[in-house]
């Protein structure tokens, strides 16, 4: 008989029945919001730990039930008078976490499958490590439960296990991932494509080594008793006052810096030869004919108007390290209306063409561009919006009276000679 | 092989204090017999380890390494599997090898006469059948120790019997501690007798020695064996 048997597992105990939660979650997370993240490999590991959180707390709650039922008074010979007395919890524990593995696991495959991922921008062994920390921050809510369980009788280790997990949670996760400071609990959740990112390897090996530290040491420390209660011995309890001290001052000795960080600029390559030649990540090729044809039939309209300063040679999708330069081609990022809705506003499309991003003023918060520039350019995505049959009204949100009026063909050409030129406060 | 203890001593917020006790334990069924709350279960996980000493030790001599089995007072058994799939779990978890893992258990089942039983969920074993099924986990191991506490406790006259039946089986070539306030177990098992009162033993002997220090004929209604814990208990009080 295997001792890894499924079946009295899930007869005995409670942490196994966790997958079902987990599957649902991850599930549902994984057909959200039109599944924007399918095909680009480094947006869909971040993507899949958007529910992780939920499965931990939930996890942690089931397992310190588990463990604290397996302490009781009739049973809890088996821990501490065993000839191994780690391995009866390692059991319980292992068969919590071990399935949220497989499940993760599982999903991780179904969505780089169902994108088509066969040659991520951003490595395979990057996708591994980011991978690698989830598994281990699931784990560490499995051993955060059998911790807390270890001390609590059984009625009280679950909900008790839940608000400690969901306090770390607070504490430890992203809730302020704005800052560059370090996070245990950060595993991602990016709902905006990674492409020009990478991970910050320093800081996941931090993540690691902490998780797995603090993880096996929750997992192997065994209670004694003392009088009617379980509790640590001195060397155990200096341990984990160790333990938790260097996780709550991990934010000032970790390595500076978010959990991503620039990579190196690159151009896209998944190009469609038209005119104007259009480019998109190959990680985005699934989106290219729907891309495509808005640009397309904006360049066309432009072009049979007389617009010329409308018209490109090349249109490149940017990302967050690469900005096309070149004269002759403007540059347009991954429309989050595609990413939000799963369809395209081609007035997100027709602003980010005109934005002239690499003017120092529009990345200066203290000191942003005059209301004359935000007016001029919806003026001119109003008059390339008509000019293409289509209705700018329903498209933007501004003043009804400068997006129904269509600018002549030399004021867009002045309004855009200035934004080349980043003057923006006229 | 025996267990020690060397001025083992244990204390209780609430003020009971066991001990200090000196005491070797060899070969063979010793039965611990005292009132309720005279300290047996504390005695019992002192000598398992479970239980934190303010004084004292106690010391294993099993050839190097402590092979313990126990039977708590009241066994939480997981009711949904089946007698063969605890018994392997316990088997893993005691560290028996694979090898000899499913020989071990069979042997088990066959010590507590639960064979036919095996593959039966363990919450539709009877009272009597459940607490064989606990001796089986103390033994499935062969602990050179064996510790077991109020093993017929609440269980039927008939079912007492053949527990008593199977613990005479499972204690035989180790060193076995029953703890019991049942005479009738001891008269069924014991070699030795210890007579636990308020922390403190205030006997250890044979059961004719017990007997002896009865001066004249038994209390109506009680046994030899009766009337002399019944004398025991009242002196040290």
């Amino acid at each position: 008989m295997r001792i890894l048997s499924p079946s009295m597992a899930f007869r005995s105990l409670y942490g196994p029945w966790v997958v079902l939660p987990a599957l649902t979650l991850e599930g549902v997370n994984l057909l959200n919001r039109h599944h924007p993240y399918l095909g680009e490999g480094a947006w869909t590991v971040d993507w899949l730990a958007i529910p992780l959180w939920i499965i931990g707390v939930v996890a942690a709650g089931v397992v310190a039930i588990d463990v604290a039922r397996l302490l009781r008074p009739g049973s809890r010979h088996l821990v501490l008078t065993a000839t191994h007395r780690s391995r009866l919890l390692l059991w319980a524990t292992a068969w919590a976490g071990g399935p949220l593995l497989l499940v993760h696991t599982l999903t991780l495959i179904t969505a780089l499958v169902a994108g088509r991922v066969n040659d991520p921008s951003v490595g395979w062994a990057q996708m591994g490590a980011a991978y690698s920390v989830q598994c281990l921050g699931l784990l560490w809510f499995v051993a955060l439960g059998g911790l807390i369980g270890r001390f609590i009788p059984p009625l009280l280790a679950g909900p008790v296990a839940v608000g400690a997990a969901f306090l770390t949670v607070l504490a430890l996760s992203g809730a302020s991932a704005g800052t560059p400071a370090f996070r245990l609990l950060n595993f991602g959740g990016a709902t905006i494509t990674l492409i020009g990112l990478r991970w910050n390897l320093a800081y996941l090996g931090v993540q690691a080594l902490l998780l797995i530290g603090s993880g096996l040491f929750a997992v192997l420390v065994i209670p004694t008793v003392r009088g009617a209660r379980l509790t640590l011995r001195w060397p155990a309890l200096l341990t984990l006052i160790v333990i938790v001290a260097v996780i709550a001052s991990a934010t000032r000795w970790a390595p500076p810096g978010h959990r991503t960080v620039p990579a190196a600029a690159a151009a896209p390559t998944h190009c469609l030869s038209r005119a104007p030649v259009i480019c998109i990540y190959y990680e985005h090729r699934r989106d290219a004919a729907t891309i495509a044809a808005t640009l397309t039939r904006l360049e066309s309209a432009a072009n049979r108007a007389g617009y010329s300063a409308l018209v490109s040679d090349r249109l490149e999708e940017s990302s967050r390290t690469y900005t096309p330069t070149r004269a002759g081609t403007r540059g347009f990022p991954h429309p989050s209306s595609l990413e939000d809705t799963g369809t395209l506003d081609p007035n997100e499309l027709a602003t980010s063409l005109l934005t002239p991003l690499t003017c120092p003023q529009l990345r200066d918060p203290a000191k942003p561009p005059p209301d004359s520039y935000w007016l001029n350019l919806e003026s001119v995505v109003a008059t390339w919006l008509h000019l293409a049959g289509l209705d700018p009204a329903s498209a933007m949100a501004g003043d009804p009276e400068h997006i129904s009026d269509k600018l002549s063909a030399q004021k867009v050409t002045s309004i855009l000679q200035g934004f080349a030129q980043c003057k923006l406060t006229e | 092989m025996f267990v020690r203890c060397t001025g083992s001593m244990t204390r209780y917020r609430s003020g009971f204090v066991l001990g200090p006790i000196d005491l070797t334990f060899a070969e063979g069924i010793t039965c611990l017999v005292g009132a309720n709350g005279s300290g047996k279960s504390t005695l019992f996980r002192m000598l398992a380890g479970m239980q934190s000493l303010t004084g004292g030790g106690v010391e294993y001599d099993d050839h190097g390494s402590r092979r313990l089995g126990f039977l708590p007072q009241s066994p939480e058994l997981p009711g949904r599997a089946t007698c063969r799939e605890f018994l392997h779990l316990v088997a893993w978890v005691q560290g028996v090898t694979k090898a000899r893992r499913t020989d071990a258990v069979q042997e088990a089942l066959a010590a507590v006469c639960l064979e036919d039983r095996a593959d039966q969920q363990i919450r539709e074993l009877s009272g009597g059948m459940a607490r064989r099924l606990a001796i089986a986990q103390a033994i499935v191991h062969d602990p050179a120790i064996l510790l077991l506490d109020e093993p017929t406790v609440g269980l039927d006259p008939v079912q007492r019997l053949s527990v008593r039946e199977s613990l005479h089986a499972a204690g035989q070539g180790r060193v076995t501690l029953v703890s019991t306030h049942l005479l009738e177990d001891v008269r069924g098992l014991a070699d030795r007798i210890l007579v636990l009162s308020e922390g403190a033993v205030i006997f250890d002997g044979t059961i004719q020695t017990m007997e002896d220090l009865v001066p004249e004929a038994p209390v109506a209604g009680q046994s030899l064996l009766e009337t002399a814990l019944t004398l025991l208990i009242r002196s040290a009080e």
